[in-house]
Parts: C-alpha cells; sequence; structure tokens
C-alpha cells in the first residue's frame, strides 16, 4: 500500500525545513512528509568542517531538537530505502528506493547539490579519496586522516592530505583536516583560490596568510592523474609533471545541482531548475528550493543557482508559502551571492559581484591595509558588490546598501573606509531603517501627544 | 512585541548603555570586575555610534524575517515565534559570521567565546533564551533616548 501524503519533502536540510515551516504557519492540518536518503536528522551541513575542528559537536549540529518535528506534525522517512527514485508528476506519486510509493498532493524538490567529480585518471578508483558535502563525508575524511596520521608516525614521516579544489568547500576542509595531519597541500586549477568569490589580490592575501598557518595552496595547478596503488591513492601527479605523495584526497572540484529527478520527470533545466516566482518547476504541482534552482541574478542578471544556505532558507519559505496557498503569498525575483567564512581567524566577507566585467561600467577601489584587504565595485552609483578580508565589523550593512540599491552619494563617503555605521545613512533613510513598527501614538522625540 | 527605540535627538554620546549592557551580561555584575578582570570578557551588546555631531545607541532590531535568522548555518540564531525575540544560542553558534554578513543595523559582532568566537546580540536581557527581560540599556540611559515600548509589528 503506498504512502500518502499532503505535502512530500524531498530533501531534509535548509531549503526542505525552511518549507516544512512556511506550510504550517499556512496549514496546521495538512500531512507533511519529509524524505532524505541521509539517515540523520537535519543539521546545518556547512558545520561539518566546525565539527572536525571541534568547534561543534555531534549533539549540537543538529538544526531543530528532535520535538519539533513531533510538535509540528512532520514526518520524517530517512535513509538510503527512502531516496527517492523516480518522480511521476502527473501520477502524484514518487517511488522510493526501498521500493515503496508515496502519494502527494504537493512536492517539493529540496535535494541540494551533489559533489561534481573531476574527470582525472585515477580519481574515481580510489577507495580514499572524499568529497565534504555532507556529514558521513566529514566523518569519512575525518577517520583517514586519524590513520594517516598514525601511520606516518609510525614511518616517520610527514602526513599529507591533497585537496583538489581551492573553493568553499575544498578550503574548509583543508582547514578542519589541518589538525589532525602534518600537511594540507590545496590545489587549484584556476589561477587564484576562491575564484568565485575573490578577486585576484585578495586571493594572494589570503593565500599567504593560509601558508601562514600551514595549508599551502597551489592555485594554477592541478592533478592531471591520481596514482593509484592497490585501490588507493598514493600520490598527485600534477600538472606541473611534479609527482605529490599523499595519504588521501579531499575531492572539492565543485557542485551541481540534484536535479535529475526532476529531470527526467520532464522538468525544464537550465543551470538548475527554471521556476517561476513562486518556484514552481515546470512539473505539475512540484516546486523547487535551494541549490538545484536557477536563480536570476540581482546585479548582472545571470541566470545559475546560488548554491548557498541563506538563499536556500529564503526560497524553502517563498515556496513552502506557495505550496500551503498562503493569502499574501511571496515571491522570489532575483538575489546576490552573500558569503561569510573563516579560517583559524581570519574572516572573509563577500557580497554581489567580485569581479566585475572591464566594459567601462564598473568602478571598484581597493585597500590593503596590514592583514585586511577591502573592495568596493560600484556601477551607476550603486554598490554591487564587496569583499571584505579581515574587516567584518557591520558588513550586513553594505549588504543591505546592495539590497536596497541605496544610491552612493546620499550616504557619507567615509562609509567604505572603515567599519560602516548607521549615522552614514541621510537622517530619513535613517529614521526609516531604525524605526521600523514605532510606535504611532508617539513623536520622533518619543513623546506621546499632549504630554 | 515590545521594541527598543533610540532617539538620537536626546543621545549625549555618553556610552552609558554599553556600560550598563556589559555589567548586565558578566558573571559579576561588577562594573570594574567586568570591563577589568572578568574572562572570557563579558560583551555589550549595544553599540553607540558616535563621535561626531550626532550619536545613536544601536542594537538589534528583531526583525519578523531577520537576515540573521535566515542565514544562520547552525540553528544557533533563532526568533521565538511567541515572543519575536532573536537570540544565539551560544553552545550551537559556530562563529562563521554569516549573521554579520546579513544584519543590515550592524547589531551582530563576532567575540571570544568560552572556546571560540561567537555571535553577540542583544536578548533584551532575558532570563532565558527568546525571553524579554527588562532591558538594562534602556534603564541607564540618563536622556530617555532610549525607550522600551510597544511597536506596531511583531
Amino acid at each position: 500500500m503506498a504512502i500518502t501524503t499532503d505535502y512530500l519533502i524531498i530533501g531534509n536540510s535548509a531549503a526542505g525545513l525552511s518549507a516544512a515551516e512556511a506550510i504550517r504557519k499556512t496549514d496546521c492540518e495538512g500531512s507533511v512528509l519529509i524524505v532524505s536518503r541521509e539517515p540523520y536528522s537535519a543539521y546545518g551541513r556547512p558545520l561539518i568542517s566546525y565539527l572536525l575542528e571541534g568547534k561543534t559537536t555531534l549533539d549540537e549540529i543538529w538544526l531543530k531538537p528532535e520535538e519539533y518535528y513531533e510538535e509540528n506534525r512532520l514526518q520524517r522517512m530517512l535513509g538510503p530505502d527512502f531516496e527517492v527514485v523516480q518522480l511521476l508528476p502527473e501520477e502524484h506519486r514518487a517511488l522510493l528506493a526501498g521500493g515503496e510509493a508515496v502519494e502527494y498532493g504537493r512536492c517539493l524538490l529540496a535535494a541540494g547539490s551533489v559533489p561534481f567529480v573531476p574527470p582525472i585518471e585515477g580519481l574515481a578508483e580510489a577507495s580514499n579519496v572524499f568529497p565534504f558535502l555532507t556529514l558521513d563525508h566529514a566523518l569519512a575524511a575525518q577517520e583517514a586522516a586519524r590513520e594517516a596520521a598514525a601511520l606516518a608516525a609510525v614511518e616517520g614521516r610527514p602526513s599529507r592530505c591533497v585537496v583538489i579544489g581551492a573553493g568553499l568547500i575544498g578550503l574548509k576542509a583543508a582547514e578542519a583536516l589541518c589538525g589532525y595531519v602534518d600537511e594540507v597541500v590545496v590545489l587549484e586549477m584556476a589561477p587564484r583560490i576562491l575564484p568565485a568569490v575573490l578577486d585576484q589580490e585578495g586571493a594572494d592575501v589570503l593565500r599567504q596568510q593560509l601558508a601562514q598557518r600551514g595549508i599551502t595552496c597551489l592555485p594554477g595547478i592541478t592533478a592531471q592523474k591520481v596514482v593509484v596503488e592497490e585501490g588507493c591513492a598514493t600520490a598527485c601527479l600534477l600538472t606541473t609533471d611534479e609527482l605529490l605523495p599523499c595519504d588521501f584526497i579531499v575531492a572539492a572540484v565543485g557542485v551541481r545541482p540534484n536535479s535529475a529527478l526532476a529531470v527526467d520527470a520532464g522538468a525544464v533545466q537550465g543551470r538548475g531548475l527554471v521556476c517561476d516566482s513562486q518556484l514552481r518547476t515546470s512539473l505539475p504541482d512540484v516546486w523547487a528550493a535551494g541549490d538545484l534552482v536557477q536563480v536570476t541574478d540581482a546585479i548582472d542578471g545571470s541566470k545559475r543557482p546560488l548554491a548557498l544556505w541563506p538563499v536556500a532558507m529564503a526560497q524553502g519559505a517563498v515556496a513552502g508559502a506557495s505550496m500551503a496557498g498562503a493569502a499574501e503569498a511571496p515571491s522570489y525575483e532575483s538575489a546576490f551571492a552573500v558569503n561569510a567564512v573563516d579560517f583559524f581567524d581570519i574572516s572573509l566577507l563577500t557580497a554581489g559581484c567580485i569581479n566585475p566585467p572591464e566594459d567601462g561600467s564598473f568602478t571598484a577601489v581597493t585597500e590593503v591595509d596590514g592583514d585586511s584587504y577591502v573592495k568596493f565595485v560600484f556601477r551607476d552609483g550603486l554598490l554591487v558588490g564587496y569583499i571584505l578580508l579581515n574587516r567584518p565589523a557591520c558588513g550586513g550593512i553594505y549588504t543591505a546598501i546592495i539590497e536596497n540599491a541605496i544610491p552612493v552619494d546620499q550616504l557619507d563617503p567615509a562609509i567604505f573606509s572603515a567599519a560602516p555605521e548607521n549615522l552614514d545613512f541621510p537622517p530619513a533613510l535613517r529614521w526609516a531603517r531604525l524605526h521600523k513598527f514605532y510606535p504611532a501614538d508617539r513623536d520622533r522625540r518619543g513623546w506621546k501627544e499632549g504630554c | 512585541m515590545k521594541r527598543i527605540y533610540a532617539l538620537e535627538e536626546w543621545c549625549i554620546d555618553c556610552k552609558r548603555c554599553e556600560v550598563a549592557c556589559k555589567v548586565f551580561h558578566s558573571k559579576s555584575k561588577d562594573p570594574v570586575k567586568a570591563f577589568l578582570y572578568e574572562q572570557p570578557k563579558p560583551r555589550n551588546r549595544v553599540r553607540v555610534e558616535g563621535n561626531r555631531t550626532l550619536s545613536i545607541a544601536i542594537n538589534c532590531r528583531h526583525c519578523p524575517t531577520a537576515k540573521c535568522v535566515e542565514g544562520c548555518i547552525s540553528g544557533a540564531m533563532t526568533r521565538n515565534p511567541e515572543t519575536g525575540v532573536v537570540t544565539s544560542n551560544p553552545e550551537k553558534c559556530v562563529g562563521c559570521r554569516t549573521c554579520v554578513s546579513m544584519c543590515p543595523f550592524g547589531a551582530v559582532t563576532i567575540e571570544e567565546g568560552p572556546t571560540h568566537p561567537i555571535a553577540f546580540k542583544c536578548d533584551l536581557c532575558g532570563d532565558e533564551l527568546g525571553v524579554p527581560g527588562s532591558p538594562s540599556c534602556v534603564a541607564a540611559c540618563p536622556n530617555r533616548a532610549l525607550i522600551y515600548v510597544e511597536s506596531e509589528g511583531n
């Protein structure tokens, strides 16, 4: 007999949980079923590197307390048997890996990203190559690192991990594994580390700081081949023809939308699933939220997935409200990337357009000051992007200036030379920003009428 | 919900709100110990922007759709659905600064915590997370430049 549910949510992370919460705001009665191939309660996926560093624990990484699911009557089926293997949108049915079928009213695709495996000879066959996206990946890499350190100590040599890919995931993995093995070497095909969120100058500053903390990054160099002995990767043959011995490898080259289920069912896909402003896919009664959705970039108009936690949360809220038929359903039009990441004591905040095209329509100012590197990108009198390396204070004020398209000439010019302040905004805008929901019976002095 | 509003017309940049906040959030509740001796250092969650012809105290707006909550990767930052109070759970916070990059007002800071840097923000001086108390900054303000009043929104 098939399982039946009013709402089926495929994926048990930010987007799925946010959607479930939004559904419950409108529909307290309908049955909600969350399915995922991962056997765990929802956890902060980006926390896996912090877990390995000891900044969080297996008791603290869960996003919601267990009673939350009961209180909100969110049914969960978690584990490999509950992976949806086929979606039949016309019949409103989903087939599970374990053989069961789910009959649903409305379905949300929120299955996130899957790691992209680069076509490097030997990489796919080695047993000691780990992606770094899930809790299981992280725990496996941790175990490999411990074994590598123990073996290297016996053999009297340094233990070494090679990370392929110096994106956010690769560098966070490198930071985490630094505490376990003697040497971490990060390869990056692009000419700089963090190619998506830094420019060349900022990347050079960060690379030096990482080197001082024990992470060697080799931009412009990747592995042309992985040497495999008895099923295990033992070295990388670099594009420089040098041989780099290693104990294990983390492959963090990138991710792609985990949208095969929808595409197989006939959904329209660009670089991610194509959705309307309510995040409905082209399939009947199927919505999508999170990493697998194609988003319109608010700054350059390009269309691509934005695989970021806040984006997934915001999309989940919109999709959930729409699925439940909320009276004032919000819409999702566009977004821009905001990234916050820390490596050891180094902080990096970036947003929007970092590497503008050199077509004359953008201007940029940069400043290096000791350990900090700051860049602001402008277009048509608006701030459209920033890098704040080691100058995080009040960075969200800049994010708000981008999001709300506040003309730069209205702001105190000093706002870009040090931590931004609310006093840098013009009086009327400042009042409006800081006094939302201000009591109607008080004036701006805080006094009530007639007192 | 009741919110704190800052009125720049009356603010004299005296920073007594910062002192009161730091002392309330200290273990000793003693200004000298809080400022000079306690480790980890107690942190003020209200911050006076001043040193110019104007000054104003900035603290969390407890936004209905709080961007810090939306961005939090660890589930530490939450908004209590009943009270509307936004707080960060120090046990869960990993200090990634996503909240810092998302807060439109600069009302969250990452400072040294018991084991690693974590987020600090206004908790309305409640005894427990998500429950408002009596804000110390408002009580300490000599000029009623900070008021704690029922707002028009939740």
